[in-house]
Order: C-alpha cells, then sequence, then structure tokens
C-alpha cells in the first residue's frame, strides 16, 4: 500500500459541506430543518448545525426561525440561498447572440439578445457578451454577482475551450474566450461548450436521457447534428467531433460528412430557407413544406440507422425544431432504423424545447462547474 | 456499557434495547427467538417480541420466520444485523499506521498498512490517518463510503492514556503523539464516536478478549519492542490512570530502552528485534545469548510492578512475545533473585503482536457502540 | 457458531492469507524470505512465517533454500507455485478452434489451432472445443489440475453464457455454452466474452490502444469487425453490437473478403493468414486482392472514425502486417483527418490475444484462500 500523500487529503468539513449543499440544492425550494438535513445527509446534527453556521456565513445559506405555536420549540430552518448570485448562459452563433440569466438553482431570471451584422473579428467578441450580460443583468435587478458564466459555441472546442472547427464561423477558429471572459467577470467560473453538446447535457441531466446509457441525439435543426451519449455522458471525442458535427473541413459524402450536403439539396428551390419558417408553414397546412420536411426525415433515416448500427444506443433521441411536428419525423425514423438496423431501437423526443436547451445545458455546466465550498 | 443512572421510561428501555442486542452478538450466526432473548433479560415474552421487533425496524436486527412443521404461526426469529454499521480500529506505531474495519459481529472485512513516515507534527500525523480510514472506507463501500457508516472508531498510541481520554506524552513518546492528535482526529472524524488507548492497553485489549487474560482477574501487560509500556489489568478491566501516569508506573521508562535495543541489534548484526526473535528461535546461540540479556535488562522495570500490584499473571507482549522461553526463562530467573521469592506467573502474549493493537481496539469499538440507539 | 470473540480473530487470519498470496502472485518469480514478506504486508514475522509454511503444504507456495552467507543458515525463500494449477482458454469462430493452456501466471505451456473445421452446429462447436483440450492436456506431463476457464467466440452471451446473438454465426444463437463449459468444468470459475471485445481489450491494456482516448480496433480474420474504444474501455452498446457496420449493404465487407480469398485460393477452405503469406512471397495476384480489400473497407473505416473521432486507429489479425493492407488504410484515414488520427498495427499476438484476455480475468476470480 502507498503513503498516503496528505498534501492531497481533503479536510473532512468541506466534504461535509458539499454533502448539505447538495441535499439543500437539489430541493431549493425548502426550507429544512437541522434535523431533516441530518437525516438526509445521514451526518449528526451537531455537525449539520456547525456546517450550516458556515454556509450561512458565507451566504449561500439564508435561514429563517420557526413559526411559533408549534408545540416544543419552533426549530430555525434553513434553505439554499438561490438569490445569491447569478449564472449566465450564452448560446452564441456570428449573427445572434443570446444570454439567459438563471438563479443559483437553475431558474431563468430574464434574458436578452443581439443580432448583429456577421462578426468576423474575434476580438468584438467579448465585448457583445459583455454588453448583453449588462442589459439582462439590468433587467434582472438584483445587485449581485455573477457566478458563472457558460457559453455555448458554434463549432468544436479542445480541453482549453479554444474554438478549432465550426462550419458556421470559420473566422472564429483559434477564438480563445477564457482569459478576456475571466477578466470580464472576476467572480465567475467560465464553462465553454460545443453548443450541439450543450443541448445533449440538457436531456442528461433533466430531460429525456435521464438514466440512459448509450444514446443517440439527432438534433433537427436548420444545420442538423447528432452527439452521442456512452456510459451516461456525452462522447466529445479525440477533437470534440465525436457524432455527426457541422465541421468547416468536407469530407466523403455519405455517412462521414456533416448532413449539410442532403439539407442544401432539398432546401434548394424553394422559398422558404429557415427551418423555423418550415417548420411554421408545415404546421399551417402548406403541403409542399410538410413534403419538403417528410423527404428531409427519410433522408436523414439511412445516415441515423448507421449511427444507431455503430454506436448500438439503447435509445434514439429527437430534438431540435421538428420536435414541433412529431408525427411527420418519428414515423419515418423509426421505420427507416428498424429495416437498416434489423431490430427496434427505442425512439424517444427531447423534453425540453429548443430554444431553451442550449441555454439550459450552459446554466448546468456552469453550475457544475462553481465550487461551492472553498 | 455504562451504569444507568435514573429510572425513566426511556432510559430503561434504551438498557433494554442494548440488552437484547447484546443476546443476539453473543450468537451473531443464529437467529433467536423473542423467548430466547426475554429470560436472561427478565423481560416478559410479549416485550422482549416488540423490542425485537423495534430492532429489527430501525435495522439493528434482521427478522426471519422460521417455519416450525407444525400447524401453528411461524415463529419470528431474530439475528444481529451485522451490516447495520462498522467499527473501526487504528494503531498509530512507531513506524506505521494500521487500520481495521470490522462489522458489528467483529468480523474484520479490511485491513490496511502504510508507512506513516514519521511526520514531525499531530497535524500531519491527524491527516494521514483520517486519509487511511477514509481510503479504507471507500475500498469497503464505494466512493460512497462515508464516517456515518462508523459508529465507533478506536485509536491506539504510543502515549499513556488517562481514563479522561487524555493523551499524555511519555519520554521516548514521537512528537506526534499529544493531546492535540486526539482533539484533531475528533474533529476530522465527525460522526462516529473516537476513543483512544495506549498501545499497550490497546494490546491488553485484545490479549483479553482472544488470548491468556481471560481467564484473570487481575495482571500485567507489558509490551516490549518497538513501543514499550505497560498496562495494568485490575478486576478484568483495564487500568487507566487519572493523570498518566499509569502507562509509567512499571517506573520502565526509568530503563534506557533505546539504548538497550540499539546496543543489542549491533552486538548481533540483527536489522531489528523481529529478526533477533527469529535467529533465537532457530537456535542461533549468540542470538539467544543476546536474548537472554537483553530480557534482563527489564528485570528492574518488572520487578516494580510485581511489587506494586501483585499480578496473578504477568504478560509479555510485543515483538519479544514469539521468543517464548528464549525471553521468559531469563525473566524469570532474573526476578526470581531480586523478589527473593517465586516470581507471579508469566506467559507471552498468544494474539500475534502487530495485528493486537487494532484487536483490541475494534473489541474496544464494539463496547463503544451506542447498541440499540 | 462462532462467538463473538471468535469471528475477528479468524476474518483477520484470513485476510492476511490472502495478502501474502496477492503479494507471491503479484512477483511470481521472486523468492520472498519471511522478513521481506513481512515488510511488503505489514504483517508480523511470526505470522508470516505460518502463512508461508501453510501455503507451502497446501502446494500454493514452493520453498527453496537460501544460500547460506556469512551470518549462518539461510533464510527459507518461499516463491509462488505457478504450475500448481492450468487456465485453459478456447476461442472458437465458424472455421477455426483455439485452444491455449497457461500457468497460473499466465504463460504459455501448450497451444493448438485449427482452421477449416465446419463449426456451426453449436453442439458440435463445443464438443469438438472440449476434446481439443483434453488433447492439448493430454501433451503435457503430469497436467496439474485446471483451475479456471476462459471462453471466447463471435457472439454476444448473456449471463449465464447464453448465445443471444451472433454477428458471424447466427446458428449459435440460443446456444447454451455456458452450461456445458460448466459440466465440463465444474466449480471452477468461467470467463465468457466476445472475441472481439477481448481482443481490444488487450489492445487497451498491454498493447496499441494504451494511451489511446478514443480509439477503434479493426480485426481482420475471417471477417472484419471494429470494436469501439472509449476512456479505456470497450464501448459494447446496447446489444454488444456496436462497430458492427460491415455487413450494411453499401460496405459488404465480408463480400470483399470473400473475393480477395477466391481470387487467390479459388474453392479452399484457407484463413486470411494464408493470403498474407501469399503475399509476402512477392506473389502478384495476392497483393492486388489485398490492395482491392483495402481500398474496399477503408470508406467504412472512415466512416466510422468521422461519427466516433478516435484519436488512434489499430489494425488487428493477419492482414495488418502486410503493407498492401496497410497503406491505403492510412492514406485514407490521413486525408480524413488531415494527420490527426494515428493508425497502428496490433502490438498484441491477436491468435492470442483473446486468450489472454480471458486468462487475466480468470486469475482475478480465483479463490487463491481455498
Amino acid at each position: 500500500m502507498s503513503l498516503i500523500d496528505t498534501s492531497d487529503v481533503t479536510t473532512l468539513r468541506r466534504f461535509n459541506a458539499e454533502t448539505i449543499l447538495d441535499v439543500l440544492r437539489a430541493e431549493s425550494r425548502r426550507w429544512f430543518t437541522v434535523r431533516e438535513l441530518a437525516l438526509g445527509t445521514g451526518l449528526s446534527r451537531p455537525t449539520v448545525a456547525r456546517v450550516l453556521d458556515d454556509l450561512a456565513g458565507n451566504g449561500w445559506v439564508i435561514s429563517v426561525a420557526g413559526t411559533p405555536g408549534e408545540t416544543g420549540r419552533p426549530a430555525r430552518r434553513f434553505t439554499f440561498n438561490r438569490r445569491r448570485g447569478v449564472v449566465l448562459s450564452y448560446d452564441s452563433g456570428n449573427t445572434i447572440f443570446l444570454v439567459v440569466a438563471s438563479d443559483l438553482a437553475g431558474e431563468p431570471l430574464a434574458t436578452a439578445s443581439r443580432q448583429e451584422e456577421n462578426i468576423t473579428d474575434q476580438n468584438a467578441v467579448v465585448p457583445v457578451l459583455c454588453e448583453l450580460a449588462d442589459e439582462v443583468m439590468a433587467k434582472v435587478q438584483m445587485d449581485v454577482p455573477v457566478l458563472g458564466v457558460g457559453v455555448a459555441l458554434p463549432g468544436a472546442i479542445n480541453e482549453a475551450g479554444v474554438l478549432t472547427d465550426s462550419a458556421f464561423a470559420p473566422t472564429w477558429i483559434g477564438l480563445d474566450l477564457r482569459p478576456q471572459l475571466e477578466e470580464a467577470f472576476p467572480d465567475a467560473v467560465i464553462s465553454l461548450g460545443h453548443d450541439v453538446e450543450t443541448t445533449t447535457a440538457a436531456e442528461l441531466k433533466s430531460g429525456a436521457l435521464q438514466g440512459v446509457n448509450s444514446a443517440l441525439h439527432i438534433h433537427f435543426l436548420d444545420k442538423p447534428s447528432a452527439t452521442l451519449v456512452v456510459d451516461g455522458q456525452l462522447v466529445r471525442g479525440a477533437r470534440g467531433l465525436a457524432g455527426v458535427r457541422p465541421r468547416a473541413r468536407k469530407g466523403r459524402e455519405g455517412h462521414s460528412s456533416d448532413w449539410m450536403a442532403l439539407r442544401n439539396g432539398l432546401y434548394e428551390g424553394h422559398q422558404i430557407q429557415r427551418m423555423s419558417a418550415l417548420v411554421a408553414a408545415a404546421q399551417s397546412g402548406d403541403q409542399e413544406y410538410i413534403d419538403l420536411l417528410t423527404r428531409y426525415a427519410e433522408g436523414l433515416a439511412p445516415r441515423i440507422a448507421f449511427l444507431t448500427r455503430a454506436i448500438d444506443p439503447e435509445v434514439v433521441l429527437i430534438g431540435g425544431q421538428m420536435l414541433a411536428l412529431p408525427e411527420i419525423l418519428t414515423g419515418p425514423m423509426t421505420r427507416a432504423i428498424r429495416i437498416a438496423v434489423g431490430r427496434e431501437v427505442e425512439v424517444r423526443l427531447a423534453k425540453h424545447p429548443f430554444e431553451q436547451a442550449a441555454p439550459l445545458g450552459g446554466v448546468y455546466a456552469a453550475l457544475d462547474a462553481i465550487e461551492w465550498v472553498s | 456499557m455504562s451504569h444507568i443512572i435514573g429510572s425513566d421510561v426511556s432510559s430503561l428501555r434504551h438498557v433494554n434495547r442494548a440488552g437484547a442486542l447484546q443476546r443476539l452478538r453473543r450468537a451473531p450466526d443464529d437467529f433467536q427467538t423473542a423467548a430466547d432473548v426475554a429470560e436472561p433479560l427478565g423481560l416478559s415474552r410479549p416485550t422482549a417480541a416488540r423490542l425485537l421487533t423495534e430492532l429489527a425496524e430501525s435495522g439493528w436486527a434482521e427478522l426471519q420466520l422460521a417455519h416450525t412443521g407444525s400447524a401453528g404461526r411461524p415463529a419470528r426469529t431474530f439475528r444481529l444485523n451485522r451490516h447495520h454499521a462498522l467499527v473501526a480500529a487504528v494503531d498509530v506505531g512507531a513506524n506505521n499506521v494500521l487500520v481495521a474495519i470490522a462489522d458489528l459481529s467483529g468480523e474484520v472485512l479490511q485491513r490496511s498498512y502504510a508507512p506513516h513516515g514519521f511526520p514531525d507534527s499531530a497535524t500531519e500525523m491527524s491527516d494521514l490517518v483520517a486519509g487511511s480510514l477514509r481510503q479504507l472506507l471507500k475500498e469497503l463501500r464505494g466512493p460512497d463510503g462515508e464516517w456515518e457508516q462508523l459508529l465507533a472508531v478506536s485509536v491506539s498510541v504510543p502515549a499513556t492514556v488517562d481514563r479522561q481520554g487524555v493523551i499524555h506524552p511519555q519520554s521516548d513518546s514521537p512528537s506526534w503523539a499529544t493531546q492535540e492528535l486526539a482533539d484533531r482526529l475528533r474533529r476530522a472524524i465527525s460522526g462516529p464516536t473516537v476513543r483512544f488507548d495506549s498501545a499497550p492497553t490497546a494490546a491488553l485489549r485484545a490479549e483479553l478478549e482472544h488470548g491468556e487474560l481471560r481467564r484473570y482477574e487481575d495482571g500485567v501487560f507489558v509490551l516490549a519492542g518497538d513501543i514499550t509500556g505497560v498496562a495494568p489489568l485490575v478486576n478484568q478491566v483495564p487500568y487507566l490512570g487519572a493523570g498518566g501516569a499509569a502507562g509509567a508506573i512499571g517506573g520502565l521508562h526509568g530503563v534506557d530502552w533505546r539504548h538497550a535495543t540499539d546496543a543489542v541489534l549491533q552486538r548481533t548484526g540483527a536489522h531489528n528485534l523481529d529478526e533477533l526473535v527469529s535467529w533465537g528461535l532457530q537456535e542461533r546461540p549468540d542470538a539467544i545469548a543476546a536474548l537472554r540479556s537483553y530480557t534482563q535488562d527489564l528485570t528492574s522495570g518488572v520487578e516494580v510492578l510485581v511489587r506494586s500490584f501483585d499480578p496473578a499473571v504477568l504478560v509479555l507482549g510485543g515483538c519479544l512475545a514469539p521468543a517464548g522461553h528464549l525471553v521468559l526463562e531469563p525473566l524469570g530467573e532474573a526476578l526470581e533473585l531480586k523478589l527473593g521469592a517465586p516470581p507471579p506467573r508469566m506467559v507471552c502474549a498468544r494474539v500475534d503482536h502487530v495485528d493486537a493493537p487494532v484487536l483490541g481496539g475494534l473489541a474496544a469499538a464494539l463496547a463503544a457502540v451506542e447498541w440499540g440507539a | 457458531m462462532s462467538q463473538i470473540d471468535g469471528s475477528a480473530v479468524a476474518s483477520l487470519r484470513r485476510l492476511n492469507a490472502t495478502k501474502v498470496l496477492d503479494v507471491l502472485r503479484g512477483e511470481p518469480y521472486r523468492k520472498f524470505t519471511v522478513h521481506e514478506m513481512a515488510v511488503s504486508t505489514g504483517l508480523s514475522r511470526p505470522t508470516v512465517g505460518r502463512l508461508l509454511e501453510d501455503f507451502a503444504s497446501s502446494g500454493w507456495a514452493l520453498i527453496a533454500e537460501g544460500v547460506p552467507g556469512a551470518t549462518g543458515r539461510p533464510a527459507r525463500r518461499f516463491s509462488f507455485d505457478r504450475n500448481r494449477g492450468l487456465i485453459v482458454s478456447i476461442d472458437i469462430g465458424r472455421q477455426g478452434c483455439i485452444v491455449l493452456v497457461s500457468d497460473l501466471v499466465g504463460n504459455e505451456l501448450a497451444i493448438s489451432d485449427e482452421f477449416g473445421l465446419d463449426m456451426r452446429d453449436p453442439n458440435f462447436a463445443i464438443s469438438h472445443a472440449l476434446d481439443a483440450v483434453s488433447t492439448v492436456l493430454d501433451t503435457l506431463d503430469d497436467a496439474p489440475e485446471v483451475l479456471g476457464v476462459c471462453f471466447a467466440a463471435p457472439v454476444a452471451l448473456s449471463e449465464s453464457g447464453v448465445v443471444l446473438h451472433s454477428r458471424t454465426v447466427p446458428e449459435w444463437v440460443r446456444a447454451d455454452f455456458g452450461a456445458r463449459l460448466r459440466a465440463a468444468y465444474p466449480g471452477r470459475p468461467l470467463v465468457m466474452n466476445n472475441d472481439l471485445f477481448i481482443m481490444a481489450e488487450a489492445e487497451l491494456r498491454l498493447g496499441a490502444l494504451r494511451d489511446a482516448q478514443q480509439g477503434m480496433y479493426v480485426y481482420t480474420g475471417t471477417f472484419t469487425t471494429v470494436a469501439l474504444t472509449i476512456n479505456g474501455k470497450v464501448h459494447r452498446g446496447f446489444r454488444q453490437l456496436a462497430g458492427e457496420i460491415g455487413s450494411l449493404e453499401e460496405y459488404r465487407w465480408q463480400d470483399q473478403l470473400d473475393a480477395a480469398m477466391e481470387k487467390v485460393a479459388p474453392g479452399l477452405t484457407k484463413p486470411t493468414s494464408f493470403l498474407v503469406s501469399e503475399a509476402e512471397l512477392g506473389k502478384t495476384a495476392p497483393r492486388e486482392a489485398i490492395s482491392v480489400l483495402a481500398h474496399g473497407v477503408s470508406p467504412g473505416i472512415v466512416d466510422l472514425a468521422s461519427v466516433w473521432d478516435p484519436d488512434v486507429v489499430v489494425l488487428g489479425g493477419s492482414l495488418s502486417r502486410s503493407d498492401q493492407f496497410y497503406q491505403p488504410i492510412e492514406a485514407a484515414l490521413q486525408e480524413f483527418s488531415g494527420g490527426a488520427i494515428t493508425l497502428r498495427r496490433e502490438q498484441m499476438d491477436s491468435l492470442r490475444a483473446a486468450a489472454y484476455g480471458g486468462i487475466h480475468r480468470v486469475l482475478e476470480s480465483i479463490d487463491w484462500s481455498a
């Protein structure tokens, strides 16, 4: 047995504090007594009381005296101070920027968005993010620090958070937001992600992928893509390109490259070119667009079948804007997969509406990254 | 188990629950009926049945229906739920930290040992000990292994510990063996009861539980080796002094023990006392002679013990114990000379000397558990 | 049965015995003195001495008298008796049967490798394999008892060893290989695996995938199949079929391989290694056939790599030795990834890799204290 490295040993107090905070955050609207927390965490009451004291001192927990009139001494109650700070979650592309401000329990408080001319200069990105932050914080009207910032980027990122590949913002390749964001938000933990990944993260945490071991997440958007889940976790791949990601480098036709070629072929010649408008048209009964979207689904089916053969997932999850028209999607999808794969595979619909999913994923990423106990 | 003072219903109930569990502990693999338990405790059968059922509901006991084969209702039988919680013992020795974790039946589930590298301060040693214990818990219970699954931890140290649980370092105790170690460990291991023993007392408990001392009312346990000290046994209970002198009353610390040890190792070329003992057992004449003279150096200290306590038995523990007659004979001879009378009965400890402190610690930890609480 | 005081000592004794045996097994070529073992385990000399003597009498340890030195009687030394028992490893496929017998450290003692059989009938297949084991054991002098068995085949298995499905031998579906093996070796640990996964695991543990964050293991033997790896583990998939794209219409890997074999050995049943050895002799036809095959399978490999995003791809099986196979695949991956993907040849001997992977697992499951 090796020597214990004493410099690495986490003190128990911190461990206990994290345990208690986990319980408080999990039911962030609830007011707990010391006894309830002791039962919930398995810790002794004196330990719980001591930790709550510390946490209250740091502002993570607020308390209120018990209501009089109960039998015996009324117990003080404690809750997670979800308004101690704010988390900002950005979804950024080179023309549209969106920010959602949430409290520390992940509940959205306000949003702001900006449409810009195509931003090609990397240095212009953070200023836009900061202006949006000011705008949304003004709406939030809380004088609290920004404790977490999550940014979803339109392309693959490496370990350090630098954008390495993007089909939609090729001029952003090499963008390293972290240092500037750390300067702009000194109290915050920064977490950067590929936008398609954040929606999968949201479904894993609180959506249709909870408890699922392996999955394909198909994003039916303007720019279709697919992300993978293995062992209950998002698979990034060696270069952040696992699944089907729109990428700058063109590859083989067929199953390898991004699915844009299919999409482009289908969209060609039609008046409407944006998915949201296509969906609206189809919903209002326009046959031309119902047909287009049906062909889109059928065209993607063999590609999804390939992915299913490759990964052998437990679940195929369908997300994106096409969620508004499940009847167009699920039929052809399920059939085509069954034919191509030779067996039934469970097909599910994503839980979170597409606009909320990416920012939500960003919020989770930011909340996970915050060190609650120092 | 402590004396119960007062007679309010709750404390009586507490006594009975603990008592019932003690009955179950005697035969941890067997299922017993309420009748089996009621009689020795002086309770009525329905009361015992209710008690046992409560214990089963709170997880202390397991319930099993026994089909007796006759047409009557199946009998409810109960057994200690050994997995309900864990106890641990830590021996912080001259060179190593040894940790053992056991279930409530006393079965050892995991044991670990690691050299501690001689930390300078109580803080470092406390972190090391807490870390080792934590590590072993994780190995046993997976990444969620937590303090709260432990009900009691007993720690043995090379210093004396008085009956208030205060640590008193002796002249040959390492710098980290102080009360500060006890305070820090109690803070670090929050949840379980944490208690302390001197190393010889822990070894004495092991010998009492599993070895030679079961049959005696009183005696003295002498620990000789890397750690030296004395633990008296009075009325079948280890004697803990009030002011920290209990481990030193033999005046053994008056003997320059370290010097004597170094000298004998140098003379014989043995790396440590363990090796010297094994050479003696291999009948090497130089080793036998060295053991003889080394043991006789013990005599003056032991003489004081014998005169003060008049013990029924003297148990020699520590790494000299395996040498058996090679050390007992010279000691007996020298004692007889000094006392002018036959010495008390002398035996070598039966329990393995490396494991003795943790075995004793586990027994003490089990005794410290608030059974049925 | 037991008393309160008995179980602590007995359980500690058991734990200590296991510890000593683990140390012996961990360095199977070392001869330990009692002192050395006491230091390694933190146990007392008398305890260690007693345990080592016990192991020597029960046959798990060997005693060697030490060399006499300056200070008198030499110390006895103890080592793990790796020949106390055998591990049997069986690897069967549609046309072949490999049996490997090893000692308790995993050293190969005997091997038999048959090809060209018709193993499609599952009863025949398992009976033939068990017969092959007997034959191999007979070749050993004084064969000690079999202490563990491992089994690999191109199948997905249930917990109890029933075939759920097979990519290459559909006739085996529902065959209960587990029951036959347990009947042949009652009471012995049995480890059963999909052969591709176990070969990939061997490369992960000790071979070309050792440092891969995300990997692909492309095996070409009688069939071409791919295993996907991530963070040091094989991703098996929900139905243990991950990576199985070769049979899709657009790839038809099996047909391509059959075509290559047909060109070189028309009408004969030969293993893939035959193709490779013919090519190594410099003959044009085999070389061309291999090259055509490589170009035929690389689109599928690239497509998989595009989706899995590996940093390392390993080619396994006898074809990996051939440059005509290696180079076109390397070029295709290079072009696709701009050099970001590394292609390597297998480092583990794939003939034996399945066996070794299984042996390692079996050794972990043996109850050494018995």
